[in-house]
């Protein structure tokens, strides 16, 4: 596939070539063109080349919401590498786990995040080169860490031009991302150039993107919806907007001055604006198209989105990290009310270009109507997760009778109308999900039984909407213990991301059981009600 | 209209509550601390803070009058709540 021949920066190259002089990038105080953009992107490329000539698959990318975060991105790609974005504000223990897991050999970091990098090398033996383009002085970094090789600002190595990868496979990591493990640690999913060449080829001719376009850049590195932000804009000659962190929750000014065209968040933001009473119809005239994924999307938020921006096309999209961004859609129309299922707009129907079945318990088909697993096939659909076969075994299967097609278990309950819309019911297992993150309360329960000494500690999201919590509360089995619970909060706030850490940490004498013996969650739940 | 101090001190007495409850102490904040980016509360805690900060005041605020962006600090959150359109 000749799309696909550098693979994901394919779009942004072919955009350097044909619009140098456009905005690609404004983030901060600063505005890059295609051609400065490229420039530090390829200065990266070339210095990771030099120093360390493709020894490992990817190379990281530790940053947030900066010049050296989106350009490390590009440069890691620009090297031939896939990209692993890594979150400053994650604990570094998760951060230096996923370093690892990863296989990464080199760091891209960013200035905002310099000042967490002592912790996360703490303990690492692989070698690692760490480019900081921000750092002026990095003698303090190599006296501390003299295994590793430090490349400071004045040290990067000039290109003088774009730096391209040579012809990259299909089946070669673009990106890695990492979603929540019942084993108490993340799992990481790697998503190839082919697999994110199909998404990317799918939208191009789905949405008219062109060059005059401002899009949105909402979605923190680490979710793989923000991919879409990136390389669609970047593919089309457009300019990607980087929202500031304290703008993300209320971006409704951040649209209005910067005039977006693209908008794509999480359906929280319309649920936190239009809580503070702060959007208002018309408000934002210059949208043309909004997305929103990552949670259920209430019919009211969709109705009070499209008053806001009446000359935008609102559509929701749904699809799991390991079956590349998003692979259903549903368009909001004046008509959608009714299409409804439980107030929330449908998840619609799966791209034309990919596969999907609504299954029982025993991977057989049920009939259009009736609830099941939603499972997916395609070209979007990822390999499997790294260097854990059983799990992916017991996700990517072959259905009965289906022949050789790989089918990605969701774990999500849907119900899909004769027309093939389909609807979203709930997680299936216990996972469910926060602020857009999927969290498996059992990697909850992990930290906390540690903390805590305990067998037996409960994690609970409440309160649930449709398989979306506000945040998660524990119970542990013993008496009251202050000492304890702060103990708790302190390991949960050293090991798991803010959206994972309890809201409340509660003692329960003796655990509420249901008819099978399990404990009875919904009791646990049902008790926080008078908290 | 709803005195400065009394909003104020109402604000710090609920940021005082939501560190508790997190095992935390609420650090020294000043009018310019951002509320959410200084993590002492998350979007959902915003949230219930101008819920908590309506029903202790009886009022209702509508950010979208406010003529500033930063009323996510405290000082800004502050104004809002005091004279939507003053700041």
């Amino acid at each position: 596939m000749p799309s696909t021949d550098r693979g994901l920066v394919t779009g942004f190259v072919k955009s350097v070539e044909a619009h140098d002089r456009r905005p690609a990038l404004e983030v901060g105080e600063s505005i890059l063109t295609y051609a400065e953009l490229a420039a530090r992107a390829s200065d990266l490329a070339a210095t990771i080349r030099t120093f360390k000539p493709g020894t490992q698959p990817v190379g990281a990318v530790y940053g947030y919401r900066s010049v050296a975060a989106y350009a490390g991105v590009l440069g890691t790609l620009l090297s031939g590498k896939g990209y692993v974005p890594l979150h400053p504000h994650f604990p570094p223990a998760r951060t230096r786990y996923m370093l690892m897991l990863s296989g990464a050999d080199t760091v891209i970091v960013g200035a905002e995040a310099a000042a967490k990098l002592d912790q996360v090398l703490e303990g690492i033996d692989r070698q690692l080169l760490l480019i900081c383009p921000d750092t002026t002085d990095v003698s303090p970094f190599r006296e501390r860490w003299n295994k590793h090789r430090f490349v400071g600002a004045g040290e990067l190595v000039r290109s003088g031009k774009l730096v391209v990868p040579d012809r990259v496979n299909t089946d070669a990591c673009a990106y890695m991302l990492f979603t929540s493990g019942s084993t108490g640690q993340p799992k990481g999913v790697p998503v190839s150039h082919g697999n994110v060449g199909s998404y990317l080829e799918y939208i191009s001719k789905r949405y008219d993107i062109t060059p005059e376009d401002r899009a949105s850049q909402a979605f923190q590195m680490t979710f793989d919806v923000s991919v879409h932000d990136l390389f669609t804009t970047w593919s089309h000659g457009a300019c990607l907007c980087s929202i500031p962190h304290r703008q993300l929750m209320a971006p409704a000014r951040f649209i209005q001055d910067n005039r977006l065209t693209l908008w794509y968040s999480v359906p929280s933001v319309i649920m936190f604006l239009s809580r503070m009473r702060m959007l208002k119809p018309g408000m934002f005239p210059t949208l043309r198209m909004s997305f929103f994924a990552g949670e259920v999307l209430p019919a009211g938020l969709a109705s009070q989105w499209q008053a806001a921006a009446p000359n935008s096309i609102v559509e929701n999209l749904y699809g799991p990290t390991e079956a590349t961004i998003t692979i259903t859609h549903y368009r909001w129309t004046p008509d959608s009310m009714a299409r409804c299922l439980n107030g929330n707009v449908p998840i619609g129907t799966v791209f034309s270009t990919q596969k999907a079945a609504v299954v029982d318990e025993n991977l057989r088909p049920v009939p259009d109507g009736r609830p099941g697993e939603l499972c997916l096939s395609g070209s979007q659909v990822a390999r499997g997760y790294l260097n854990a076969p059983e799990k992916t075994a017991s996700q990517f299967v072959h259905l009965p009778g289906g022949g050789d097609a790989i089918w990605y278990r969701t774990g999500d309950r849907v119900i899909r109308d004769p027309d093939g819309c389909i609807h979203y019911l709930g997680r299936i297992d216990l996972q469910v999900q926060i602020r857009g993150y999927r969290v498996e309360l059992q990697e909850v329960e992990h930290v906390v039984r540690r903390a805590a000494g305990t067998e037996l500690a409960v994690a609970v999201p409440y309160p649930v909407r449709d398989g979306c919590a506000e945040g998660i509360h524990v119970f542990i089995c013993g008496r009251a213990d202050d000492v304890v619970r702060k103990r708790v909060l302190t390991e949960c706030g050293r090991r798991l991301p803010d959206y994972m850490i309890p809201r409340s940490v509660q003692f329960r004498d003796m655990m509420p059981l249901n008819s099978n013996g399990k404990i009875d969650r919904d009791v646990l739940a049902s008790s926080l009600e008078n908290v | 209209m709803t005195d400065q101090v009394h909003v104020r001190a109402f604000i710090i007495e609920q940021l005082e509550e939501y560190a508790k409850a997190r095992a935390m102490t609420l650090p020294d904040i000043a009018d310019d601390t951002d509320l959410l980016e200084s993590g002492l509360v998350d979007s959902m805690g915003f949230v219930e803070l101008i819920s908590a900060i309506e029903r202790r005041f009886n009022c209702e605020v509508d950010f979208g009058q406010f003529c500033s962006d930063n009323f996510t600090t405290l000082g800004g959150l502050v104004a809002s709540v005091v004279s939507p359109c003053a700041a």
